[in-house]
């Protein structure tokens, strides 16, 4: 029973990953231009020289043979070859996407550990600790992590020189030393959306009359706490946590950026300024997986935590 | 007296819009050991504060004077760990909504072995074979099964077996039941009902029933008190409130209760509507409503007093009893 | 006899808020905040002391002097004049975004819950899927596909954006539909349309507009990135998102002045309108179904 489950749910990604590829692939087909645009840089070309070309890159086959040949070489583990650097695109971006990994990774944890402890105790420690992280958690969400970037990089890179300025460092504490500024920023907001959503769950949880119930029986508070608010309250903490480091993804290009780390944010975006439209189609079609995995796997915990829903499925 | 619980000119006030306001006016009570003593009022007349007083579940900003005893210890003085030996052996709270109040992604079995466990100290194995025995004892068929269920795999008659197993499992002294049986049909309300009386009976465990059933309450308990905006205003033997009612509000109750052996042809009813705690000002809260009002009703509230082998709040009681206190049919 | 008194526990902010005219002081402050904002994005770059975009390479790097009120940036621009001229695409493009995002997802959502059934469930699946799809990876992606610019980015970002709004309305609108008033309406002939128009939108209009207002928050923070990773608009033309990129540069030398300057302007309007946003939320007492 559990297990047909499971093979939907496998079923609905495969397609979800299909129809995302074929978007991915069609929108840059069909964007003016093409890579003829950027192949020519804009000089005129003999007909012969282009037609040669448009040959080379299979630009005169149909959409779906291009499509075909484009996800078979995908499955193979061939992402094509970059326009600009004319390499295999899975050579370029192998070190960027662990420089990636690792920066999403270390905010993640930063958002999960900060992020539920501020809002677990914004709702048990009524007064000034309630409303000190209530209103910096307010302020929080509305700093965007490129505005964080740049007052880290000034404070703490620039005037007080703890943490280089940029690049992302080489060996496990090296990395950890270079990536932390960036991935303090893009955890800020997060974190703060987190708290406030985690304050929020944990407040509705102490109201609920098994609370005030389990308190009757006699179990001490902390347990109470631990065992039925807390415990109950994971549930929506799970699913806005999952929503929020998917949303990460996103946020990498920009922190990338800011920080001049060399990672798959950056590189998309230099891609994307560059037209190479291989390595645009690559990194699109990783961060899309990223996102539709990080939110099965909200799901699936959803369905752990919840016997209510287990049920339903 | 050896009395179980007291209460002494309780009064409570809740937190309503952020100001203290008062619920619960004046109520004096005894439990003794072994008794079943139920509180019936309409809804607003602060029947459940009182009870939730008991067990000290009032919400954050709730103020509590006078006083509460159980046997001999003051409930509104006690510290942490006093209060959990309390709500540990001393008293188990059923509450009206079984479902609400058990936790709903832990199963059935860790509801009901968590306060063995945490506060007796029994192992998992000892407490799990322990409710499953008192599972059987409360009804409940395949009792193994139903440990591993989650609570909204079972009905609510179950879940409030459930409810009432765990309770006797603590082997409290006083089992405070708040409607406990006024969210299930009426075939399982009464089976429900019986089986909480069995067992408390068989255990010797007192009961303070909360219920706005007269009937009810005269069904299973040895005495009945009745609450009215928020002042306890009549208590006597159950079975004497309904031949010989001391307040004209209880006779009203009995007379418009669908129940009663008039054989109208039409329900007689109190005119005028139940006021709150929150409402009330000087003199008799039912002066308004009440056939027999005089002047003096008016001018200060009534004490609680002794009448024949019970108490009541109402300066004409010993007046109309002897007369044959007729509460609202002179009235309609 | 023995009184047992735990305090009330305090407003998280009960310090901080007293009333104007039955309005609070974080309510005040936000459309204070929002109007100058909505004045230099509508005037400013008709304020501006100096041209924004002229360039004075030995006066780069210049702190505030009566000639140049904030300094000048790294190619010697007059900061002052560059951030006057810098709201417009920093406001207007969200605000084109919200707009549209809210007009689409109102349509949709009043659309569904007035036809139920199939309608409403393929609808409803439709505002799932896009929603909680990053804006701006999708605003990324347009750009790649669109080339640079604001225009692949606005559109991009309507779209992430009208299920925040269609959800939120299609809940109130379902919630709406099923009262007694609305068959009674029809009982009485009047037309869908007429019913939709008259008794629906009207009551679900609170909604609408705090959701708005939300979105708007949204945007100025996506748009200000995509402006900040140079998608957007394209020098010399300021912008603020823009400023905060260009400014890393001289920040990097110890002139953090355009860049944070630029960074305090967007984080002023995000916060006041997301701020706004909110109380009008509580106002409106949604209810998500």
């Amino acid at each position: 029973m559990y297990g047909l489950v499971i093979l939907r749910r496998a079923a609905i990604v495969l397609i979800t990953m299909l129809v995302a590829s074929i978007v991915i692939y069609g929108a840059l087909y069909l964007a003016p231009g093409g890579p003829i645009a950027f192949l020519s840089s804009g000089r005129p070309l003999s007909p012969s020289a282009l037609a040669a070309l448009r040959h080379h890159y299979h630009l005169d086959d149909p959409f779906l043979q291009r499509y075909a040949l484009w996800l078979w070489g995908v499955l193979h583990g061939d992402l094509g070859t970059s326009l600009v650097f004319r390499q295999g695109v899975v050579g370029l971006l192998g070190p960027r996407l662990v420089t990636t990994a690792y920066l999403l990774v270390y905010s993640g944890i930063l958002i999960l550990i900060v992020g539920n402890a501020l809002g677990i105790l914004a709702a048990l420690r009524e007064g000034v600790v309630s409303t000190a992280i209530t209103t910096t958690t307010a302020i929080g969400i509305a700093v965007p992590a490129f505005i964080t970037a740049v007052v880290l990089i000034s404070v703490f890179a620039v005037n007080l020189g703890w943490f280089p300025v940029t690049g992302s460092g080489s060996g496990f504490f090296d990395r950890l030393h270079h990536l932390t500024l960036p991935a303090i920023a893009l955890a800020l907001p997060a974190i703060a959306y987190v708290a406030r959503l985690t304050r929020a769950a944990v407040a509705e949880e102490l109201g609920r009359e098994h609370v005030q119930a389990a308190i009757g029986r006699g179990i001490p508070r902390r347990k109470v706490i631990y065992r039925h608010v807390v415990r109950n309250a994971m549930i929506p903490i799970v699913t806005v946590s999952g929503i929020t480091l998917a949303s990460l993804v996103a946020g990498t290009a920009v922190v990338e950026t800011a920080f001049q780390v060399d990672g798959l944010g950056s590189f998309l975006i230099s891609s994307v300024t560059n037209r190479d439209f291989p390595v645009v189609q690559a990194i699109a079609l990783i961060l899309v997986t990223g996102f539709i995995l990080v939110n099965v796997i909200v799901d699936i915990l959803y369905g752990v935590l919840d016997p209510r829903v287990r049920e339903a499925v | 007296m050896s009395g179980l619980l007291r209460l002494e000119h309780l009064q409570v006030r809740l937190p309503i819009d952020g100001e203290p306001r008062t619920v619960v006016h004046d109520v004096s009570l005894d439990v003794s050991p072994g008794e079943a003593v139920a509180i019936v009022g309409e809804s607003g007349s602060g029947k459940s504060t009182t009870l939730r007083a008991v067990a000290r579940l009032l919400p954050p900003g709730s103020e509590v004077r006078g006083e509460v005893l159980f046997s001999g210890e003051s409930v509104t003085a006690m510290g942490g760990r006093a209060l959990r030996q309390l709500r540990t052996g001393g008293i188990g709270m059923v509450f009206q909504d079984a479902r609400a109040n058990m936790n709903p992604v832990r199963r059935v079995g860790d509801f009901l072995v968590e306060a063995l466990v945490t506060n007796l100290g029994q192992s998992r194995e000892e407490a799990s074979r322990r409710v499953a025995s008192l599972l059987q004892e409360v009804g409940i068929a395949d009792p193994e099964r139903r440990l591993r269920q989650y609570p909204h795999e079972l009905s609510g008659g179950l879940l409030q077996r459930v409810m009432i197993a765990a309770v006797v499992a603590m082997e409290p002294r006083l089992i405070l039941a708040d409607e406990p049986t006024s969210a299930l049909d009426v075939t399982t309300q009464a089976e429900v009902l019986a089986l909480l009386d069995g067992l408390r009976r068989s255990r010797g465990m007192a009961l303070l029933l909360v219920t706005h059933d007269l009937e009810l309450a005269a069904a299973v308990c040895d005495r009945t008190a009745v609450m009215y905006a928020g002042s306890l205003v009549e208590e006597q033997r159950s079975a004497l409130v309904h031949e010989a009612p001391l307040h004209p509000y209880t006779a009203g109750l009995i007379e418009s209760s669908p129940h009663s052996a008039h054989g109208a042809r039409r329900l007689p009813v109190i005119p005028g509507r139940p006021l709150s705690g929150l409402e009330v000002g000087v003199g008799c809260p039912f002066a308004d409503r009440c056939a027999h009002v005089r002047a003096a009703c008016r001018v200060a509230t009534p004490p609680l007093h002794a009448v024949g082998a019970g108490s009541v709040a109402c300066l004409r009681a010993e007046e109309l009893l002897a007369s044959g206190l007729e509460g609202v049919a002179n009235g309609c | 006899m023995s009184v047992i008194e735990t305090p009330l526990p305090p407003h998280p902010l009960s310090p901080v808020i007293r009333r104007i005219r039955g309005v609070d002081l974080v309510t005040w402050f936000a459309v204070v905040v929002l109007g100058l904002l909505a004045l230099i994005a509508i005037f400013g770059p008709m304020l501006a002391p100096q041209d924004p975009n002229a360039t004075n390479l030995s006066a780069a790097f210049q702190g505030p002097s009566s000639e140049h009120l904030l300094g000048t940036d790294a190619s010697g621009r007059d900061l002052l004049s560059r951030l006057l001229a810098g709201g417009r695409s920093a406001l207007l493009a969200p605000l084109v975004v919200a707009l549209a995002a809210t007009a689409l997802g109102t349509t949709v959502a009043v659309v569904a819950a007035w036809f139920g059934g199939f309608t409403d469930r393929a609808l409803a699946r439709c505002f799932d899927i896009v929603f909680g799809f990053p804006g701006l990876l999708l605003a990324i992606l347009a750009v790649a596909v669109f080339g640079l610019g604001l225009l692949a980015p606005v559109l991009a970002l309507t779209i992430v954006y009208v299920p925040y709004v269609g959800r939120i309305v299609r809940s109130g609108a379902l919630r709406e539909v099923s009262l007694p008033y609305i068959e009674a309406a029809k009982v009485q002939g009047f037309s869908g349309r007429y019913i939709c128009l008259r008794h629906l939108l009207p009551n679900v209009r609170k909604l609408v507009i705090a959701q708005a207002v939300l979105c708007f928050s949204y945007a100025v923070v996506d748009v200000a990135a995509i402006n900040f990773l140079g998608l957007g608009v394209q020098p010399p033309q300021a912008d603020w998102g823009a400023m905060v990129a260009s400014g890393e540069a001289s920040l990097i030398r110890g002139n953090p002045e355009e860049s944070l300057y630029a960074g305090l302007l967007i984080v002023l309007a995000v916060l006041s309108v997301s701020l706004l946003g909110d109380r009008l939320l509580r106002n409106a007492d949604a209810v998500v179904l």
